[in-house]
């Protein structure tokens, strides 16, 4: 129930007057973009028909003081769908600013940089989808350096950063690299021997799969009974999330192969991350076949609304390739004279 | 047989061993030096990009970094068919000089000085630099490191760094020389010119003052008539950085002058299996084994030939050395090995006075450094002295730029079967006849190697060819007494 | 006090290690006057068999610079590990197989006999590759042979100590010699000589991170701004992912770097964190985009692995280091023949 007196006019001319905003009350709250977002699949509080709502509503502390308005990652799925043509994840956008200058701050989680090993080499800032990095000088040990800092306004904990910095400076609270190694090594999965070694009946695949790319749980749930063996899933936040080391490294242990699912170009929840996880996977291809690696043991798959349930098809597809160019001529271990 | 081996050889870049087997009456029947080491740069740089090429070749040796990047750099040039503007040739000359300077100062008083500074018969735990400090004292070894440091800042200045610098490109150099950086390398190079002239005094006090070692470069133990091979310009005198190549034979007159890319109709490489090192030799002549003399296709590529093909040397201080020398010496060409020691010693100071030439050069400061190449990449041929003798890359890439056959013939390389035939020389010479063999007397037989400075991480980048196995076997003055040819289409060994 | 006891050797190496530590200049004097070296082939004329002749643990320190390519350099690995108290693997081809392990990609065997055709200047005959005997009219000669790989002095030896480079700089190897003289040495495992962070550390070159490329270009293509970062002028540099301690030397030559420092401390594939900081700057969004700024990144595991393919995780998929260290083909049958 609302009451009258939470009513504040003067949020929405805020909210409107901010650029992104403009379009609040254009807002028929026909639940278009609930049905749709993604954010919901795992927040079901997630909701933003009523952000816009309330906003419309001018019940200015009810939303500035919400962790929800943060959650939004501006994937922007929403956005071609919403029929008054409203850029929601814009008008989220100009509600955070709003916050911001009113002193709310985000719950996180987020990104966070090591002062000590951080180089201010300005990689990880060109990486972030959301620019939420950027170099500035900071006092460590009594020395002032310039290395990157997180704006805990803009970032969304994707991940992208942690797998680009190549000093390993940068992490997460959730989805870090020893959590993702160790869930790479559960169970001891990576310490059988595999096919290619003569010691499996299969190839023996590792995924990696974005979790945003597994559209609901009755999805999720038949990925994880193919569990076994000669499958072993590890769930990232993100295919941008995805580190080539971590690739080698399962691919020198008992790994055959390496699967990487993430978004298509367009659809990816973090903007930007499903482009690098396919940019990476195709240059670490490059590498692998200049050294003369047998080929097909690392593949990026597309998943996305109309590709639901195609993963366990694309798995044994992988799998049936690694076995036909094994039975085939047997690479050399080192490519023709004349080669590159 | 009784057998002796040296190994490993020190006090020279690379690995290498002597073996000398004894016959019964306690002479030497024959004495073999192999190269023990092996990395395969040839085949590795293939689907390397071509421009990376001065930077990865340079890694075949530490101590001659620049030779191989400036050759990998002039053949990268002519890959591309581009030509760099003048101040870029004259900044890589003058790096290049200050190079050449710094190692054959390395070489002379680290490498092969101990065993003239300290003698060969010295304790060798004192036959070092360390031991020449000890008995000339610490303000020569102070001198002498500071050349060393001098030269090794030039490099720094202009390419980052001594040991692998970072010049090169096809097209120019990366880097411009500012006012203050020509007033440093003009210091430099006065700096550069004098420890050539102090070099060479010593030379005179210590070496042609002992008699002992004035007996031993006049002497026959380490005397070989081969033709000499040398870079030199249109003035046919010595230029490290530049020029034609220049042949001539055991008597002096000139066989070929010809420019780097037509190597191969000069020059052949033949194959051993008990070394990794290949032996070229001249095509004019052929292969006649491993033999000297007019007929034999070996010659020599060192600071002694280099001096034997040069109608002088073009700065006036080292033309004076020059004359100096072969009045001396008493005839040009000079064939006596450990005369290259002096002839070193002569480029020295040519190398530091043309580094205060191209440093007083006004033009230096041109920013104009550098041209990109336009043409499609396609095969070139570089050329450049390093320090112990001609070096040559050539490369043949695809439409990228990416090499996809590469052929390496480096400075000691060519000189490989010269060293074969000089350690046994020494070797059958001073060994021998009921003689104690001491380790001053196995010294003097490394010292048949020290003299051509060699650098066997660089004559052992490559990869052999397919050879049919020839073994010549010699008496001590010369003579064949036996060939034995392998043939494997027949089976077994002949 | 009795002086420490030095030795430095030379395995497949290019030399620049033992340039580099003649490059102390009069600092050597100075360690001369605590320290005896008692083996160091580039500069001294000790010989094996005086090395074969000290007792176990003789040598306070080796300083082991050059990659494990042949039996006598796994052979002389042993015999200064047996010898050693503290081996330190010097120099970026112990450490990481350098430049020489790019011979990882297709192998000792394309080397010594697949290159017969492509070398211009050889004379034809049949084929005779070097073998590890040979029968000479007085006696047997040897050879060392070639293993399979190229392999890092840890890789085939326990090392206490790495000190990165090609060469490592020489005042880090003051650094390092000052540890070891005044026996301060951090824990065994550690890299000495060595700066904390990366390349970019010691950089001066401009970079906001605002800038990503949809072509990469190289070094000869463009003359580039002295005042930006490499990356973001489409240059492929190594500096995020190298360990600081050279200085950007290269850098100040107006030269991207290459990576010889090897990875940042405890990374362990050079070349993935190169790949990733690499991708991380890549504009677009579609495939098509994709495969457009990949067609201009020529020879990838030559640009990213160039120093550290040996002991990277990449060269540990193609072959497992039981394999790496047995002969090459191409040596082994002669072996057998002899």
């Amino acid at each position: 129930m609302i009451r009258s007196g939470e009513f504040d006019g003067n949020f929405v001319q805020d909210v409107m007057a901010e650029p992104g905003g403009e379009h609040l009350l254009d807002c028929w709250s026909c639940g278009t973009c609930a049905a749709t977002c993604l954010v919901r699949r795992f927040d079901p509080a997630f909701n933003p028909r009523l952000i816009l709502r309330k906003a419309g509503l001018g019940l200015r502390e009810a939303v500035l003081s919400s962790r929800e308005i943060w959650q939004c990652s501006a994937c922007d799925a929403c956005y071609p769908r919403c029929p008054k043509e409203i850029h929601i994840s814009e008008v989220m956008q100009a509600i955070r600013t709003i916050a911001i200058r009113e002193g709310y701050e985000p719950p996180g989680p987020f990104a966070s940089v090591d002062e000590v090993i951080c180089s201010g080499c300005a990689v990880c800032t060109r990486s972030c989808p959301y620019e939420a990095l950027a170099r500035g000088p900071v006092m460590v040990n009594g020395d002032e350096r310039v290395i990157a800092q997180v704006d805990k306004n803009l970032c969304m904990h994707c991940g992208v950063c942690v797998a680009a910095c190549p000093s390993g400076a940068m992490s997460l609270e959730e989805f870090n690299d020893q959590e993702i190694l160790s869930r790479m090594g559960s169970g001891g999965w990576l310490e059988q021997p595999g096919y290619l070694q003569g010691a499996a009946d299969a190839p023996r695949i590792l995924a990696f799969v974005c979790q945003w790319s597994i559209r609901s749980d009755a999805e999720w749930a038949a990925l994880e009974a193919l569990e076994s063996e000669r499958l072993h899933l590890v769930n990232l936040p993100c295919s941008g999330r995805v580190d080539p080391a971590m690739i080698l490294l399962a691919l020198s242990q008992g790994a055959d192969g390496v699967l990487v699912a993430g978004c298509h170009e367009g659809e990816c929840h973090y903007k930007r991350g499903t482009y690098l996880g396919r940019g990476k996977v195709a240059l670490l291809d490059t590498v692998l076949n200049q050294m003369s690696i047998h080929p097909g043991r690392v593949r990026f798959v597309e998943l996305g609304a109309l590709t639901r349930s195609a993963l366990p098809a694309l798995l044994d597809q992988m799998a049936n390739e690694i076995v036909t160019a094994s039975t085939a001529a047997a690479p050399a271990m080192f490519s023709a004279a004349d080669g590159a | 047989m009784k057998r002796i081996t040296i190994d490993p050889v020190t006090r020279l870049e690379g690995h290498g061993k002597i073996t000398i087997f004894m016959d019964d009456q306690g002479d030497v029947a024959n004495a073999y030096f192999q190269v023990p080491e092996f990395r395969g740069f040839e085949s590795f740089c293939e689907g390397r990009p071509v421009e990376e090429m001065a930077r990865i070749t340079q890694r075949i040796c530490g101590v001659c970094p620049m030779a191989h990047h400036m050759a990998a750099t002039k053949a990268a040039d002519a890959v591309y068919g581009v030509e760099p503007p003048p101040n870029a040739h004259r900044i890589r000359e003058l790096a290049y000089d200050a190079f050449v300077s710094g190692d054959h100062a390395t070489h002379f008083f680290v490498l092969s000085g101990p065993d003239f500074i300290l003698g060969p018969d010295t304790d060798p735990a004192q036959r070092n630099i360390l031991g020449i400090v000890n008995k000339l004292g610490v303000r020569l070894g102070q001198r002498v490191l500071r050349h060393l440091s001098e030269t090794h800042e030039v490099l720094s200045m202009l390419g980052g760094r001594f040991v692998h610098p970072v010049m090169g490109l096809p097209g120019g150099v990366a880097k411009a020389v500012t006012p203050e950086m020509q007033r440093r390398l003009i210091e430099i190079g006065e700096s550069m010119v004098e420890f050539g002239q102090f070099s060479l005094e010593l030379w005179r006090d210590l070496v042609l003052g002992n008699d002992e070692f004035r007996d031993m470069i006049m002497g026959d133990a380490y005397l070989h008539r081969t033709h000499s091979i040398g870079l030199v310009d249109a003035n046919k005198q010595l230029n490290f950085y530049d020029g034609k190549v220049r042949i001539v034979d055991v008597e002096g007159n000139e066989v070929a002058c010809y420019p780097p890319h037509e190597y191969l109709e000069h020059v052949a490489e033949r194959v051993e299996p008990w070394t990794y090192v290949k032996f070229p030799y001249l095509k004019h002549f052929g292969w006649q084994g491993l033999t000297d003399g007019m007929e034999s296709g070996v010659y020599r590529s060192t600071p002694l030939s280099r001096l034997n093909v040069s109608e002088g040397l073009a700065t006036p201080l080292a033309q004076e050395a020059y004359e100096e020398f072969y009045a001396y010496m008493g005839a040009k060409p000079v064939h006596a090995t450990l005369a290259t020691h002096w002839a070193r010693l002569i480029e020295m100071l040519y190398a530091g006075e043309r580094v205060l030439e191209l440093a007083r050069d006004e033009a230096l400061t041109d920013p104009n450094i550098r041209v990109i190449p336009t043409e499609t990449p396609r095969e070139g041929v570089g050329i450049v002295e390093a320090p112990r003798g001609l070096l040559t890359h050539h490369y043949v890439t695809d439409e990228q730029g990416l090499l996809t056959r590469v052929n390496l013939i480096v400075g000691t390389t060519n000189n490989h079967a010269a060293i074969c035939m000089s350690i046994k020389k020494a070797a059958q010479t001073l060994i021998g006849g009921g003689k104690e063999i001491t380790q001053g007397l196995l010294d003097r037989v490394e010292m048949a190697f020290r003299a051509y400075d060699p650098c066997f991480g660089c004559a052992t980048h490559a990869a052999p060819g397919e050879m049919d196995l020839e073994v010549s076997v010699y008496d001590p003055s010369g003579e064949l007494l036996a060939q034995l040819r392998r043939d494997p289409s027949a089976g077994g060994e002949g | 006090m009795e002086k420490l006891k030095l030795a430095v050797y030379w395995a497949s190496s290019c030399g620049g290690c033992d340039i580099a530590i003649v490059e102390l200049g009069e600092r050597l004097l100075e360690l001369a006057q605590v320290a005896d070296i008692v083996f160091w082939p580039a500069a001294m004329d000790f010989k094996y068999t005086d090395v074969e002749a000290m007792p176990d643990k003789h040598i306070d320190v080796t300083l082991f610079n050059g990659g494990i390519r042949t039996d006598e350099d796994a052979h002389i690995a042993h015999l200064l590990r047996t010898k050693t108290k503290v081996l330190v693997a010097f120099g970026s081809c112990a450490m990481e197989g350098c430049i020489p392990g790019l011979s990882n990609i297709k192998g000792p065997d394309h080397a010594l006999q697949g290159a017969a055709w492509t070398s211009p200047s050889v004379d034809n005959g049949a084929q005779v590759l070097q073998q590890g005997h040979f029968a000479m009219p007085e006696g047997d000669l040897t050879l060392p042979v070639l293993s399979k790989q190229l392999r890092t002095l840890s890789q085939v030896v326990p090392v206490e100590y790495s000190i990165p480079g090609c060469p490592p700089h020489h005042d880090q190897i003051w650094k390092a010699m000052t540890a070891v003289i005044e026996n301060k040495l951090p824990e065994v495992g550690s890299l000495l000589g060595v700066d904390d962070r990366t390349v970019c550390d010691q950089c001066p070159r401009e970079r906001e991170g605002k800038i990503r490329v949809d072509r990469f270009v190289r070094p000869h293509e463009i003359i580039p701004d002295p005042e930006i970062c490499f990356l973001e002028q489409g240059l492929i540099c190594a500096g995020p992912a190298t360990h600081a301690g050279c200085g950007a030397l290269c850098i100040h030559a107006e030269m991207p770097c290459r990576g010889c420092y090897g990875p940042p401390a405890g990374v362990v594939d050079q070349g993935a964190a190169m790949l990733d900081a690499i991708v991380a700057g890549f504009e677009g969004e579609s495939d098509a985009d994709i495969r457009q700024v990949l067609s201009t990144i020529v020879d990838p595991v030559g640009t990213l692995y160039r120093f550290s393919l040996g002991a990277s995780v990449l060269h540990q998929i193609k072959m497992g280091l039981a394999e790496s260290g047995q002969v090459c083909d191409s040596q082994r049958n002669g072996e057998d023949a002899s």
